[in-house]
């Protein structure tokens, strides 16, 4: 079955049968994009940690790409509201950038450059916008919730469901606990590599004032190229650096728990999820310049804990290494993308990334789904090289980046390269 | 009596002024000097690994795919593609080696005393230094990053090059330091060196790899600048001693050990070697960009490398001479 919809989820433990391992290992070779894989090991430890009985967390499923769900529980049938916060768009307004008409209405907080003293002082602020926009979306959710609860009952759904029938109630009104209501924020690492990069070139090193950056940013870099390209050589998000992990993690870890405190209808906390969709290139279409040296209305980075693109330069256990940094239990409910060249899951290299899976499950990552590198991809670095900067070529003892080699050789790759479906 | 000038003064008049930076900088270093650690490296041993490549090799073979790993010091890697044209190199460099042509930057490497200043400010990246000396501790924090991924995968740490052995005590430190981590240690050598020093660091290595190039020690001087003699002794010694996992690797450059009858002869010389496996390497010429980064000219333009069905084919001989370990690897 070659279909993206429905999407397929895997639950990863321990005692997974290697057959199973190896076929979904033989799937994602073939260039599909399936199965997503979820980590047992802190998935159930959250749903538990959010009040779920164990005999229920035990038996997680997933519904859509993301949602964690309880087969036949009412746990995720509630509500029905979910939207994206950028954090860049929250760390620009704090700086006094936004084009968004939206946040400039109340509540939210602006620092002025010149009087910024330290890197924790623009997170802190960047934490309260974060938060008071949860809190105006909470708002929302929980009118148009009480408005569904009146006047749009699930009747199919609540056939299905657990106890619904037995107490005579719509799964809008039949309170299992948890339930789950989310937000999703978008661009955290985009935010974890501005913070940095603002760390290292304005804090550490005092090569840039905060008030020209300010300034650049403002003008989308034009006439501050130097700027930029000391901004994009700053330390980045995926490369197992914890000067900006670090910054990752504290970022994460606040603005969940302050999304924690917003309540539902119920009182329930509302939790972070990570079913980011398109929104990291929709919504980055709205964010201004970034002190990461993204330009404005670019996208973010994919999904809503990988690397933004083209910056982790260290490979894939890198990746990793910096994603369960970030407190997978503590902070949310995170989707995370990679890119491989099929030749890395092929033969006797199938085996080797079997043992990589092993190493995710055991760095305790919430979830992790994965793109093979195809023709088209290498196509584009081809001719949009700055797109694709740690894009690798690697056979033994050597390697290079992709977009270094000659374009004969590039085009003898591409060649080599299956196309994927 | 006319005053003699100074040796830097000399060198640099000589169009050798990066000479004194290299005396400079080789002066009691303790440190190792490398051009890549690459990890999640499954090429280079068993497992999921970390390779670390240091730089300087006594061979200088002419297919070689890292030249940047030949030369014992630092130097200046230039991508030209990616200059902007803005300048910066020019004003940092005390030696007026930098011009720009047509708003690309041009090094005349001559006058080079390779300060790497305009590495350093260069936004681009286009001008980089390759090379960089590391402490034992530096490199173990490296080394120390993907443990959980060699314990599952049965991986490990190989050293490789260049010549890890010509930085013996480097190399010696830090697979001492990886066994008492209880790391497992991979060596990837041209076999180049005394038999003192290797003796001393295979007491802490559990796989050794080993190229062959070719056995005629004239033709193989041709290709790599020097005689075989101390490298197929070294070989012997280490498989007569049974001692540690060994692999060779055969790197089949077209038109210099490709033909079938040098295969048939390699096959006779390695069949009664206990080694665990032989991996047949393709020659590539990806390296090739890297040659005009590094200023140097690439003296194997003309070779196209040997397809599949030809590595296939002397796979096969190998294999008919009685050697069911070969492998065709990348």
């Amino acid at each position: 079955m070659r279909a993206i919809i429905p999407p397929l989820a895997l639950r990863w433990h321990d005692g997974m049968p290697r057959k199973l391992i190896n076929k979904a290992i033989e799937v994602l070779a073939s260039g599909m994009p399936q199965p997503a894989i979820f980590n047992d090991k802190v998935n159930i430890l959250r749903l538990v940690s959010l009040g779920c009985p164990i005999k229920d967390a035990n038996n997680y499923s997933i519904n859509n790409c993301m949602v964690p769900t309880i087969p036949g529980k009412n746990f995720n049938h509630k509500s029905d509201w979910a939207t994206g916060i950028p954090v860049p768009l929250c760390l620009n307004y704090a700086l006094g950038i936004s084009p968004l008409a939206l946040i400039k209405r109340g509540g939210d907080k602006t620092i002025d450059p010149a009087t910024l003293s330290s890197v924790d002082e623009l997170l802190d602020v960047t934490v309260e916008n974060c938060k008071w926009l949860a809190h105006q979306l909470t708002l929302i959710a929980n009118i148009a919730d009480a408005i569904y609860q009146e006047y749009a009952p699930r009747p199919f759904l609540s056939a299905v469901i657990d106890d619904c029938i037995e107490r005579a109630q719509d799964v809008r009104d039949w309170n299992y606990t948890p339930d789950y209501r989310d937000i999703v924020f978008l661009g955290l690492n985009n935010g974890a590599d501005s913070l940095a990069a603002i760390k290292k070139l304005v804090f550490d090193e005092k090569k840039i004032s905060m008030e020209k950056l300010v300034k650049a940013l403002k003008s989308n870099w034009h006439g501050y190229e130097d700027l930029q390209q000391m901004c994009l050589g700053a330390p980045k998000f995926g490369n197992d650096d914890d000067y900006v992990d670090s910054i990752s993690r504290e970022l994460g870890r606040r603005i969940s728990e302050e999304t924690m405190k917003c309540k539902t209808n119920r009182g329930t906390p509302v939790t972070v999820d990570g079913t980011t969709a398109t929104g990291w290139w929709s919504l980055g279409r709205l964010c201004a310049a970034t002190a990461d040296g993204r330009r404005a209305g670019e996208a973010l980075h994919d999904w809503s804990i990988s690397p933004m693109a083209g910056r982790d330069k260290r490979g894939p256990t890198a990746v990793l290494k910096s994603v369960s940094k970030v407190d997978p239990l503590m902070t949310w409910n995170h989707l995370l993308n990679q890119s491989f060249m099929p030749q890395y899951l092929l033969g006797h290299n199938a085996e080797l990334f079997a043992q990589y899976l092993k190493t995710f499950g055991d760095l305790g990552i919430h979830h992790i789904q994965f793109t093979t590198v195809d023709r088209e991809t290498l196509k584009d670095a081809r001719s949009h090289p700055e797109k694709h900067s740690s894009l690798m070529v690697r056979v033994a003892g050597f390697s290079a980046y992709f977009i270094d080699l000659d374009k004969n050789l590039q085009d003898s790759i591409i060649a080599r390269t299956p196309q994927c479906f | 009596m006319p005053e003699l000038p100074s040796v830097s003064d000399f060198l640099k008049e000589k169009g050798m002024a990066r000479l004194n930076t290299i005396r400079e900088t080789n002066q009691g270093v303790a440190e190792g000097l490398m051009f890549n650690i690459q990890r999640y490296s499954i090429q280079d041993g068993p497992g999921i690994r970390t390779t670390i490549s240091l730089k300087g090799c006594p061979l200088k073979c002419k297919w070689c795919s890292n030249p940047e790993s030949q030369n014992p010091y630092p130097e200046i890697m230039v991508r030209k593609a990616r200059c902007n044209g803005c300048g910066k190199c020019l004003d940092v460099c005390a030696c007026g080696a930098i011009t720009l042509n047509e708003d690309t930057v041009q090094i005349d490497r001559s006058r080079c005393d390779l300060c790497m200043k305009c590495a350093d400010v260069c936004p681009t990246e286009t001008i980089e230094s390759t090379g960089k000396y590391m402490s034992l501790k530096e490199a173990m924090e490296e080394v120390g990053k993907d443990e959980l991924f060699y314990r599952n995968s049965g991986g490990g740490v190989t050293l490789s090059g260049g010549e890890p052995l010509y930085q013996p005590e480097f190399t010696l430190n830090l697979l001492k330091e990886c066994k008492e981590r209880a790391l497992s240690t991979a060596l990837d050598i041209s076999g180049y060196a005394s038999w003192r020093v290797l003796d001393r660091v295979l007491k802490y290595t559990d796989l050794v790899l080993f190229d062959i190039k070719h056995l005629e020690p004239a033709i193989h001087r041709k290709g790599t600048g020097r005689g075989n003699q101390l490298i197929l002794e070294n070989l012997k010694k280490i498989v007569d001693a049974g001692q540690r996992r060994v692999w060779l690797r055969i790197p089949i450059i077209p038109n210099y050990n490709d033909s079938e009858q040098y295969i048939e002869k390699l096959a006779e010389a390695v069949t009664k070697m206990p080694v665990e496996k032989i991996s047949l390497l393709s020659y590539h010429e990806w390296g090739k960009p890297k040659y005009e980064s590094l200023g140097r000219d690439y003296l194997f333009s003309d070779s196209a490398p040997p397809g599949q069905e030809r590595l296939q084919a002397l796979k096969d001989i190998m294999q008919s001479k009685g050697l069911h370990n070969v492998t065709i690897d990348y």
